[in-house]
């Protein structure tokens, strides 16, 4: 064994060997070969923007323009400038690029491209088609947004709610709710930027009728998507809900003193995640006859009921310096006068800060 | 020609059979990173998306563990206050400095003693004080008494008010983006607990107060071929073992937890050398034996750099940290190997990792034994050695080409033909000896925690504005602040 190249282990030690020679020549190579490439790519993109930049600025502007047929290296660049710019355009500006993106042949660039495989290109599709905003193509958003790979069906969901939202609303729900790869700061961006008559009616709804699961899911989207005349359903949410979790999600959502009786109430639930969220709702709507049931948080048993507490009196309004040195004079518990300590030290930092 | 004896066929074998099943896992693994790789680098081209994730940050506490830190912390505070990044809070321990870091920090900073009601949640040294900054306000400097990185770690997060804890060494430089880019797993995905970032090496780069102004590569080979390695490490392994949820380390250079979860850990174990992996072992072990859902993300472009040692003797002493750390932590938590309940940990990353990081080095340093032994006492011809170094090489070349490879499609950190050129060379530099030297004294370190001898820590010569932390390239444990051997006897 080993004294002849016709030797199988020797043979097979050699060709490993040698392969693994190979494929490394061969990436050595394909490294060489991409930054070749990606310096010839970046240099034919940035020909194209600088070509087709005053085009589009001048046809947004209402300029007439005679537009050059669109090369085949430069339709992604193009299409890319073209969506980037349509981000910050609206009305008649949004329409004319519109118009030119069909006579140049960005629209059916879009959906070549949403058909694609590559999610980068399903992407870039589907936020075209999205601006085109066309009804001839929300079936296949809507399969796109079905599917499960995360970016192209938060890309499809997005044009779906720039077509039609209120259309739109209920399936993007669903969609958020039976799969958790949507993240929910996204899903509130999305539906920020709709119309919000479109969406508040079925995420009401939903978080009234849903299990808990939905129920902790959606409210989120609540504030992410800055959804206005929140504060009564989430009065209702606080008034009917059970669950720790909930309440102290819709309590960091409330706002007016119509909530106040239910986070009173909430103050002293049994489940400090609750406790913490109602102490600093107390500093928010609360008032000067929440300053003893605040005391008392500052004595509780989890440090961050405490510090939320001690937190939302020293932000009560007519409660000055003096006021606070004579509380601390008369807090008897050694964990409360701690608290109120460091929330004072904090101040009074801040406060220094801010004269420097 | 002698036969050559039974052992002498089976031993060359085992060594061919784990060459070639070593190179295939590593395969495997790359195929995996470069499809996630390809993936994201094709979406961050699109840049008319919307960054959703702004304005919806939590906050972080960015916890600072210091000692004998007194020529650079005040200079890396500086840095750490003006990253880019909405609501952050930054904790510095001085972990019982012999020098005058925490002098410095009062001067430079205009620290005040401040009235915190400090939880004791993870039992730590004794404080000697708490200071706060007038002009920093997001500044909080924790003085105790020395007990090591992971005491100083957890007295910052008892500390730390915020939901999301941020570990950074003092001495690390962070990409202005990067604490951004790290935490957005957090807001995807409220499963995540833990998620870290991509560590690089800033020698030759050209730092200024605290900033990475300009990627270069150092003129030290040494240096060179610990960027490859670094390249290698973070490339091929993490990113491919993170989209299975079996990331088994994140870096204590640059790491960012739940509190919560942390704390519910136990925070970071004060009884070990590798003590980033083996928490990020124990919160594997939490959740997947309990059965919890969770996730464990790696970020690879949020960066941040750190010094190689440029001297053999400080190399020596890191990498025999690194071996310990990390066959300490597999044995530690050797309950999750073939767990039903351990998923890709258990079953792949574990063993992968005992057999690619922990026993490669013995089997390596065996191979090049057996067959010299083979060779000189004319046991087998010439052409078997040279198809067994062709192997071990060809192999080694290869794992560096897919990492550069990779680097290639989704980062290009390294700019300038002249990089790639220096980093191609370095692909072969690294067999002529750099090597063979990490393989024995790692196969040292290991041989050392299993007769159980103590490790001495050895001395750091500062090179550039920032001294050494060091991070493991690849999977071995990074022994925590290891090479911030810049003091003989460090901490505890």
């Amino acid at each position: 064994m080993f004294d002849a190249i016709s030797d199988p282990a020797l043979r097979l030690a050699a060709g490993v060997g040698l392969t693994a020679l190979a494929l490394t020549a061969a990436m050595a190579l394909a490294v060489v070969a991409m930054r070749v490439h990606a310096v010839r790519s970046r240099r034919r993109h940035e020909r194209a923007v600088q070509r087709w930049r005053p085009l589009l600025v001048q046809v947004a502007a209402g300029d007439d323009c005679d537009p050059p047929p669109l090369l085949r290296r430069d339709a992604v660049p193009v299409l890319l400038l073209w969506n980037q710019m349509q981000e910050s355009l609206r009305g008649a500006a949004h329409l004319r690029l519109n118009e030119l993106g069909e006579r140049i042949g960005l629209y059916a660039l879009a959906q070549r491209l949403e058909s694609q495989s590559a999610v980068a290109s399903r992407v870039l599709g589907d936020a075209a088609l999205g601006h085109f905003a066309k009804l001839a193509d929300w079936q296949r958003l809507d399969r796109g947004m079905q599917e499960l790979d995360t970016p192209a069906s938060l890309a499809a969901a997005r044009a779906l709610l720039r077509i039609d939202a209120a259309a739109a609303a209920d399936s993007v729900f669903e969609r958020y709710l039976q799969h958790s790869d949507w993240p929910a700061p996204r899903v509130g961006t999305l539906l920020r930027e709709s119309p919000h008559e479109a969406i508040a009616e079925p995420l009401a709804r939903r978080l009234m009728e849903g299990k808990l699961y939905d129920r902790l899911r959606l409210l989120p989207l609540l504030r992410f998507a800055e959804v206005p005349n929140s504060h009564s359903l989430l009065d209702r949410l606080v008034q009917t809900s059970q669950e720790p979790q909930v309440l102290s999600i819709a309590l960091r959502q409330l706002q007016g003193p119509v909530a106040l009786a239910q986070v009173r109430r909430l103050a002293g639930h049994a489940d400090p995640l609750v406790r913490s969220a109602a102490a600093q709702a107390l500093g928010r709507i609360g008032n000067a006859a929440d300053e003893n049931r605040l005391i008392d948080l500052m004595a509780d048993a989890n440090w961050w009921v405490r510090y939320r507490a001690a937190q939302s009196l020293v932000a009560m309004p007519r409660v000055d310096a003096d006021d606070m040195v004579q509380l601390r004079r008369l807090v008897s518990d050694r964990y409360a006068r701690d608290i109120l300590d460091q929330v004072l030290a904090e101040r009074s930092l801040a406060a220094q800060a801010l004269a420097a | 020609m002698t036969a050559l004896p039974v052992w002498a066929q089976l031993l060359t074998w085992l060594f061919l059979a784990y060459f070639v099943g070593i190179n295939l896992a590593y395969l495997l693994l790359n195929l995996i990173a470069l499809r996630s790789v390809l993936r994201d680098s094709a979406l961050r081209a699109l840049s008319e998306l919307p960054a959703y994730t702004a304005g919806l940050e939590p906050g972080v506490s960015i916890c600072i563990p210091a000692y004998n830190e007194e020529a650079t912390i005040a200079e890396s505070v500086r840095s750490m206050l003006q990253i880019d990044y909405p609501d952050f809070e930054i904790i510095v321990v001085n972990d019982g400095s012999k020098d005058r870091t925490v002098d410095v920090l009062k001067r430079e900073f205009g620290l005040q003693p401040f009235q915190q009601a400090y939880r004791r949640t993870l039992p730590v040294k004794p404080l000697r004080g708490i200071f706060r900054s007038p002009q920093h306000p997001q500044l909080l400097v924790i003085d105790k008494d020395n007990g090591g990185r992971s005491d100083a770690v957890n007295a910052a997060v008892n500390a730390a008010r915020h939901g999301l804890v941020c570990v950074v060494d003092a001495d690390s430089v962070l990409e202005r983006d990067s604490l951004k880019r790290v935490v957005r797993p957090f807001i995807e995905d409220p499963l995540t607990v833990a998620s870290g970032g991509t560590v690089r090496i800033s020698n030759g780069c050209h730092i200024s107060r605290g900033y990475l102004e300009r990627v270069d590569l150092a003129s030290n080979w040494l240096a060179r071929i610990q960027t490859l390695e670094y390249l290698r490490g973070f490339h091929n392994g993490r990113i491919g073992w993170a989209p299975m949820n079996a990331l088994l380390i994140i870096s204590g250079a640059f790491g960012v937890f739940r509190r919560t979860t942390l704390v519910e850990a136990g925070g970071f174990s004060i009884d070990t050398i590798g003590e980033d992996m083996e928490l990020t072992m124990r919160l594997h072990r939490l959740h997947r034996l309990a059965g919890r859902d969770y996730r464990i993300a790696f970020v690879p472009e949020a960066v941040v750099w750190t010094e190689a040692p440029e001297s053999l003797a400080v190399l020596r002493s890191q990498r025999m940290r690194w071996q310990r750390g990390l066959l300490e932590s597999l044995w530690t938590h050797r309950v999750l190997f073939f767990h039903r309940k351990a998923g890709a940990v258990g079953w792949l990353a574990c063993p992968a990792m005992l057999l690619i990081e922990g026993l490669g080095p013995l089997v390596e340093l065996l191979g090049y034994a057996v067959m010299t032994g083979l060779i000189v006492f004319d046991l087998i011809a010439w052409q078997a050695f040279g198809a067994f170094l062709l192997l071990a090489f060809g192999s080694g070349m290869m794992l560096s080409a897919s990492a550069l490879l990779l680097e290639e499609v989704a980062f290009r950190t390294y700019p300038r033909p002249r990089h790639l050129t220096v980093l191609l060379l370095a692909m072969v530099v690294e067999n002529l000896g750099y090597r063979q030297l990490t393989v024995w004294w790692r196969t040292v370190g290991a041989f050392k925690w299993l007769t159980g001898q103590q490790q001495r820590w050895g001395e750091m010569h500062r090179l550039g504005v920032r001294g050494l932390r060091g991070v493991r390239p690849g999977e071995a444990a990074d022994a925590a602040a290891a090479a911030a051997a810049d003091a003989t006897q460090r901490r505890r």
